[in-house]
């Protein structure tokens, strides 16, 4: 058995207990280790510190990066495997991204997706936008322009279009009791609907979809976002191919249209 | 006699799928609550076909029905372009009350005109917004009252696959509809912005006035786009508050209506069952991170609304909907046609 790999996070993240869940692929460790954990305030010093090491690096915000400074960590990786912790599409099993992906042959009128979260500042607004912008993409393939249409204090609207043929996709982040996601796109041979109440280690992603011939919902994986990130993330360090739900040229996309629209993170 | 002791009167005016598949199957629930009298329809055949499954008059002329003085309440059933108009004489001849089908009227002045015409005459006035009057959504609504939260996010959805087979379901229709006709070419922009506007007053009038209830005012139109060949995408926002009409329809799916608000603490989300068919109420929960509950209830809003009618004439109760309430969504539905229409974003 390959013996697992150390992973530098602090005692108060909660990828702790993701590892914990994981013991064959990882060790939670406050040493130096082979996996460095990048917090949200660590995002600007991060590239420094991976050049000046033989460290990977996972992001557990990678909304907190702007565009350059992804672009320079992973530069400072000079192709070290990075990865980086998502709550939603990553939550969508391998049957669920099937099932969505069914019956694909009239594009949605409407796709209307919600990212509520329990953090008060401007930056948890922008990691559940980014969320959502990663689960579209997981859905319907490369954004290809995002407009803000609303900003204030507790929320922030936006509208994407995609190079599939997606238009005026609408993704909200908006500030609520708990962290939850949903999604709803609907045509006129098919709704499909998502609900993933992002429990970091193990609440299911609900997924179905409903069409002339019923409801058909994905079987529930009892695995969230989280976990899987670290599973995604050990397959790439392994070299196995990567799942399409999480991909780094969809990142680095992503926050370069949050950037355009809501500036250089805090 | 009913249990609360009398037994109203009602003329229909219009007999096509509305009052075969929705009113009289439900009233056929409320005992003797109410009699059906009269059936108008301009086919008198089909005015005909229908009365005499319920024992009624088929006559083809309204005034057959307003100027009777031995009907108790007119129940307007007719093209939207005629509701106002039929109130107004109803009003004028005195009747006891109208269930006018929505919406009230197709342009506020005449909105404002029933509201004089039945102040002046003391005709009560319910419009068939059914789900304002589902029991699980007035317990719901209750429910989020006590929590005292603060609405920052109102949203209707509207998904519904053709009618007929649920029409099929509530009865045997006399004439069976036919599908909607077809669309030829591409409209022009401003025939686009008439078409919103019918489907506005068409879908989104459903839930208006449970909008209104967390979102008073339409306030600043963000984005609509029309969807062809009906529905749309709005979204507005007031004062902190964004607010979301999604609807569409045909599709090949199973129906959903949804209507959900989020505070800051709380969230109301309730599903309502298909028109048409005996379901019972919405299931309506109210979660916060202390739990849920939910609220179901064996009446639908249909029911529930020609009951508040009954007692509204034994008793005096007052209604869900006062009239101010009742002109006011349709202002605001109006203004929610008219502010989309500017910013109108045509999806084919």
């Amino acid at each position: 058995m390959t013996p697992a790999l150390s992973v530098r996070v602090s005692t108060g993240s909660p990828h702790r207990a993701v590892l914990a869940t994981l013991p064959n692929r990882f060790r939670a460790t406050t040493l130096d280790a082979s996996i460095i954990v990048i917090e949200r305030g660590g995002a600007a010093a991060a590239p420094a510190l991976l050049a000046g090491s033989t460290a990977m690096a996972f992001l557990a915000d990678p909304a907190a990066f702007a565009p350059d400074t992804l672009d320079a960590l992973v530069a400072a990786c000079g192709g070290r495997a990075m990865g980086f912790a998502l709550q939603a599409a990553t939550a969508l099993s391998n049957e669920a991204v099937a099932l969505l992906s069914e019956d694909g042959d009239d594009l949605p009128f409407i796709v209307d997706c919600v990212g509520e979260t329990d953090g008060a500042d401007e930056a948890a607004l922008r990691s559940a936008l980014l969320e959502q912008m990663m689960l579209v993409e997981a859905m319907a393939g490369p954004i290809t322009d995002a407009t803000l249409l609303l900003r204030d204090s507790g929320q922030i609207i936006v509208r994407l279009d995609l190079a599939s043929g997606w238009t005026g996709v609408r993704i909200t982040a908006r500030q609520a009791r708990r962290v939850r996601f949903t999604l709803h796109a609907v045509s006129p041979t098919c709704r499909r609907t998502i609900e993933i109440l992002p429990d970091p280690q193990a609440h299911p992603a609900r997924v179905a979809v409903h069409d002339r011939a019923g409801t058909r919902m994905a079987p529930p994986l009892f695995q969230g976002g989280y976990r899987r990130s670290w599973i995604d993330f050990h397959a790439a360090i392994r070299g196995d191919t990567p799942r399409p739900v999480a991909s780094l040229t969809a990142l680095q996309r992503s926050l370069a249209f949050l950037a355009a629209m809501l500036g250089a993170p805090q | 006699m009913s249990a609360m002791g009398q037994s109203f009167s009602i003329g229909f005016l219009g007999a096509g799928p509305v009052t075969q598949a929705i009113h009289l199957p439900t009233l056929a629930t409320l005992g003797d609550d109410w009699r059906v009298a009269k059936i108008m329809d301009i086919d008198l055949e089909v005015a005909t076909l229908v009365a005499a499954r319920c024992g009624a008059q088929a006559v083809a002329d309204a005034a057959a029905i307003i100027e009777d003085p031995a009907i108790d309440v007119v129940a307007i059933c007719s093209p939207n372009g005629l509701h106002a108009e039929q109130a107004i004489a109803a009003c004028a001849a005195g009747k006891r009350a109208i269930l006018c089908e929505k919406p009230l009227s197709v342009t506020v002045d005449e909105a404002h005109a029933v509201r004089r015409a039945a102040t002046k005459s003391g005709t009560a006035v319910l419009v068939g917004t059914m789900h304002l009057h589902d029991p699980a959504f007035r317990a719901a609504l209750a429910a989020w009252k006590a929590s005292g939260d603060t609405v920052r996010h109102v949203k209707s959805a509207i998904f519904l696959p053709p009618n007929a087979p649920f029409v099929r379901l509530a009865t045997e229709e006399v004439r069976p509809s036919g599908p909607p006709p077809a669309s030829s070419g591409t409209p022009s922009p401003d025939a686009q912005r008439a078409m919103l506007r019918q489907v506005i007053l068409g879908l989104a009038i459903h839930h208006v006035p449970l909008m209104r209830l967390f979102h008073s005012k339409v306030g600043t139109l963000l984005a609509a786009r029309r969807l062809s060949p009906a529905g749309f995408s709005l979204l507005m926002a007031d004062r902190g508050r964004v607010a979301e009409f999604l609807a569409f329809m045909p599709g090949q799916w199973p129906p959903s209506w949804t209507f959900e608000v989020a505070g800051a603490h709380t969230d109301l989300h309730i599903a309502f069952p298909p028109s048409y068919v005996q379901a019972g109420s919405g299931r309506a929960t109210i979660s916060t991170n202390d739990g849920a509950s939910s609220h179901f209830f064996p009446l639908n809003g249909y029911q529930a609304q020609w009951q508040q009618l009954h007692r509204h004439l034994m008793t005096g109760e007052a209604l869900t909907a006062p009239l101010d309430a009742i002109v006011a969504d349709l202002e605001f539905t109006l203004e929610l046609a008219d502010k989309a229409a500017a910013v109108l974003e045509i999806v084919e």
